[in-house]
Formats: structure tokens, sequence, C-alpha cells
């Protein structure tokens, strides 16, 4: 325990230092709310509808999870790979488990910042109510993440090098966020690429976080939860038997 | 198993082959438990190759490597709690200071062993809070160093020790080492210095071509290049092998 508390702690302060990790992870997550808020109208309708906002809340919160999930994990530990750091790291008593591990727990807390801010955000500047409990909210936020995260420990496993992990990210990245109906509205395209864009797992996810905001049950959304799952369970175990120190060493 | 307890590093037939290039020859050596082993040879014979494999930061292509009786492949978290390695070329995070890189790489060893007095000895404690990429070339190599030592080995791996140190820093790199050796620690380095092998080695071999040209103790490599010095004795050996 007191080992993973130092690792966590330095990868912490690391990812701080970065000014790449704050832009992406923290910043502009936030970014994105406020210009979709301006854009359409922070305030709920006189009706008692619920606000675009409101409505699509699961979206600003995963845009986090994705540029978390799928840039930053990855990217880290590839350039790690890189940079010959688990190289030096192999030749010390350290499992990989620990190391994949404190680095999806650093990743995570920037996740969780990202999403506190646009949480507040939201809340004190655009007047965001949420139907669903907390609770429900959080467990399903959890889900999405773990799922999207554990995509990224896998690209971080098997990419070649650094060039191919930073193109795969790209082709999962830009894709989730622009079709899963986070940073552009999903009704704004034609139903066919709806259609499509439903085979993103971010896309099932922002279903999935979207409705229990919405004060849904988890029981409407048994495909998601399984897919989100099964993801999870499949992408975390491939990427701790496909991780290499280094692309030479021995396993 | 504890017969043969003295051998703290066999080596059998060891080959490295990249494509269709072989880097290292199907070549055998042991270390003796308290030995200075000096592995020399031009740049390219396969010294940091023969390193590598025998660790597992490579692919072994052939061979069979037993490091204090362990597999440093199969048992790698067993074999690396005792064995401290410094790679020629060393890798830290980006922006890390030298004191979280001292910090995050002595909690990896069970018990954590303590580092702040060794950083004073090679004179690095006001460095504690520099990134590790401002420090100077000499700096940067003494950090290495001292990483890889940092939880007492017995058996430690150094490729290239010295390189880019100034003449103090040498003699400060080589004290030290012969300190770890006096307390019961195994060294194999690599090198391209003689006087650095005459001073601190007990035996060596040399490597040409991925292949051992010659091996023995110092006096008996200097005689067997038919020389008083070991630096002319290892040029003689190379050329003499030299197509």
């Amino acid at each position: 325990m007191k080992r993973f508390r130092i690792l966590f702690t330095t990868e912490l302060k690391l990812s701080l230092r970065s000014p790449d990790a704050i832009l992406f992870s923290l910043l502009m997550p936030v970014l994105v709310l406020v210009v979709i808020a301006l854009i359409y109208g922070p305030a709920g309708s006189a009706d008692g509808q619920s606000s675009m906002i409101e409505q699509t809340f699961g979206a600003f919160i995963s845009i986090g999870i994705c540029a978390i999930g799928l840039m930053g994990l990855p990217l880290v530990l590839a350039e790690y790979r890189h940079k010959k750091v688990l190289k030096r790291l192999q030749v010390t008593p350290v499992h990989p488990g620990l190391l994949l591990g404190v680095q999806f727990a650093v990743q995570t807390l920037m996740a969780l910042l990202s999403a506190a801010l646009v949480i507040i955000v939201a809340f004190v500047f655009f007047g965001l109510r949420l139907e669903g409990s907390p609770e429900a909210i959080a467990a399903a936020y959890l889900l999405v993440l773990v799922s999207i995260f554990s995509i990224g420990l896998l690209i971080a496993s098997t990419a070649k090098d650094i060039k191919q992990a930073g193109i795969i990210c790209s082709i999962l990245y830009f894709p989730m966020l622009l079709f899963s109906g986070t940073t552009i509205p999903i009704h704004v395209f034609p139903q066919p690429l709806q259609t499509a864009a439903g085979i993103l797992p971010l896309r099932q996810g922002i279903i999935l976080l979207n409705g229990i905001s919405n004060g849904d049950s988890f029981t409407l959304f048994g495909p998601q939860v399984t897919v989100l799952l099964l993801i999870a369970v499949v992408a975390t175990l491939a990427s701790i038997f496909t991780f290499r120190w280094d692309m030479d060493s021995a396993r | 198993m504890d017969t043969n307890l003295e051998e703290v590093l066999q080596v059998q037939n060891l080959s490295k082959s990249y494509g269709s290039f072989t880097a290292v020859k199907e070549i055998s050596f042991t270390v003796q438990r308290g030995e200075i082993l000096g592995i020399l040879g031009p740049n390219g014979s396969g010294k940091t190759s023969t390193l590598e494999s025998t660790l597992g930061s490579r692919s072994r292509s052939g061979g069979t490597v037993s490091v204090l009786g362990m597999d440093p492949v199969a048992q790698r978290r067993r074999v690396f709690q005792k064995v401290g390695v410094q790679f020629q070329d060393s890798a830290w995070q980006t922006g890390i200071r030298v004191g979280e890189l001292c910090k995050a790489t002595a909690c990896l060893y069970e018990p954590i062993p303590q580092w702040r007095g060794t950083l004073e000895r090679f004179d690095l404690e006001k460095r504690i809070r520099t990134p590790v990429e401002s420090l100077s070339g000499g700096e940067r190599q003494k950090l290495a160093i001292l990483l890889a030592c940092i939880h007492q080995p017995r058996l430690i791996f150094l490729d290239e020790l010295t390189t880019g140190l100034d003449p103090l820093a040498r003699r400060e790199t080589w004290r030290y080492i012969k300190q770890l050796q006096s307390a019961g620690s195994t060294v194999v380095l690599t090198s391209h210095y003689m006087d650095e092998v005459e001073e601190l080695c007990s035996r060596a071999l040399i490597l040409h071509n991925g292949s051992i040209v010659a091996e023995g103790s110092i006096p008996e490599l200097v005689s067997h290049g038919g020389s008083h010095r070991l630096e002319d004795a290892y040029i003689n050996i190379i050329e003499g092998v030299s197509p």
C-alpha cells in the first residue's frame, strides 16, 4: 500500500506538471460545456422541460473520460515504453499490474477532477438540475470510465511504438469525441449516422449516462451495461496479458 | 542448489540475433561471487546485447542463463530484488526530480532502502529538487549508478559505468564499486577504459563480432596480448582477430 501511495503521488505530480494533461483533460470538457450552453441556451424551458444541458449531461462529463482514457492514459504508458522508462522498471521487482494500476488510478483522479469542474460550472452558471440520484449517476459514470480506460490500457499494451499508439488513439478518440454526442449533439446528424454511431462504446456509455442522470432506472439499459462491462473485463485482461516492457524484451 | 552458490551468474551458449544479423554467437561464461568481471570489446562487438539478453531486457535467441540460481525471465521479480542494473541509456519520466526518482525507485524494493546517504556520497543531495533532465551528463550518470545500487544488490550489472564522468567522479565511482564489492556484491561491467578495467576487474573477457576472443585474469590477458599494459594487449588481441 505504501508502494502504491508513493508511485501514485509521483505520477500524479508528473501529470499535473504536464500542460497537455491540464489543457486536454481538465479544461477542454468545461470549455465544450460552455460553448454548447451558449449556443443552445442554458436555462430550462419555461414549461418545466429539462434543458439541453440536462438532457445531455452524460455527454459533457464523458468528454473527460474520452480525452483521458483514449489519449492521456495510453500515451503516457506508450511514452514510458518509448523512452525506456519501462525497460528500467523491468529490472526491478515491480509487478506490471502495479504500474498499470497506478496509472489507471492517477488518470481516474484526473477524470474525476474534470467531471467535478463540469458539474460545478453547469450547476453554478447554467442552472443544472438532475433527476437521477447522485449514487446512480456516479455508478454509471464509473462504469463508462472503467470501460473506456480499459480500451486505453489495451492500446498501451499492444501498440508497437509511440507513433502507432498515437495513430490508434486518434482513430478511436476523434470519432468517439465527434460522433458519440459529446461535442456535437447527436441529433444534428442524419439518422443513418446516428445509428452507425451506436457501434462506438462511448455512444453506449452516453446513452446510459444521459438516461440515468434524467432519472431512468438501470434496468432500462441492460444492453449498454452488458457491453460496457464486457469491454472492461476483456480489454483489461487482454492488456495485462499482452503487456510488454520493451518491444524486444523477453516477457 | 547450495553447492553451486559460488557461481552467481552462469551464461551458456547465449545467442542474440536481430533479423539476419547475429550480434552474440553462443557465448558462455560464469561469474564467481565477489568478482568484478569486465566485458570489453570494440563498439558493436556485442557487449550490450550480451548484457541485456542475459537480463531478459532483450529476448534471447538461444542459450540458458542462471542469475543467482534463477531464471531472470521466469523469476524476474525475485531476481531483481537482489540484482541491480545500470543501462547505457538511462531513462526517466519527463519532469521527474532527483528526489522523486530516488523515492519512487527505492519503494519498489522490500524492505524499502534508505537512499539519502548515497545521494550525499555522490554529491547529489543539493540536486534533490532538480529535474533529472537538468542535471549535467556526469551527474545523471552518477544518479544512474546510485539507482542501480539503491537496494544493496548482491549482483550488479553496469553498462559503461563511467562514460561521461570527470576524473574525480570516476575515482569516486570506482571507490564506491570497490566498497560494494567488499560488502559482498559481485559486479559485471562493460567498459572502454582499460585503466578502469585494470583498477577494478579481477577478470575480463574480450568480445569481438559477438564471440569471446580472449578471457582471463588481467595479468593473463596482458601476457596473452604480448604486452606489459592491458591497453596494448587489448589492441593486439583485437587486431589479431580482425580480418
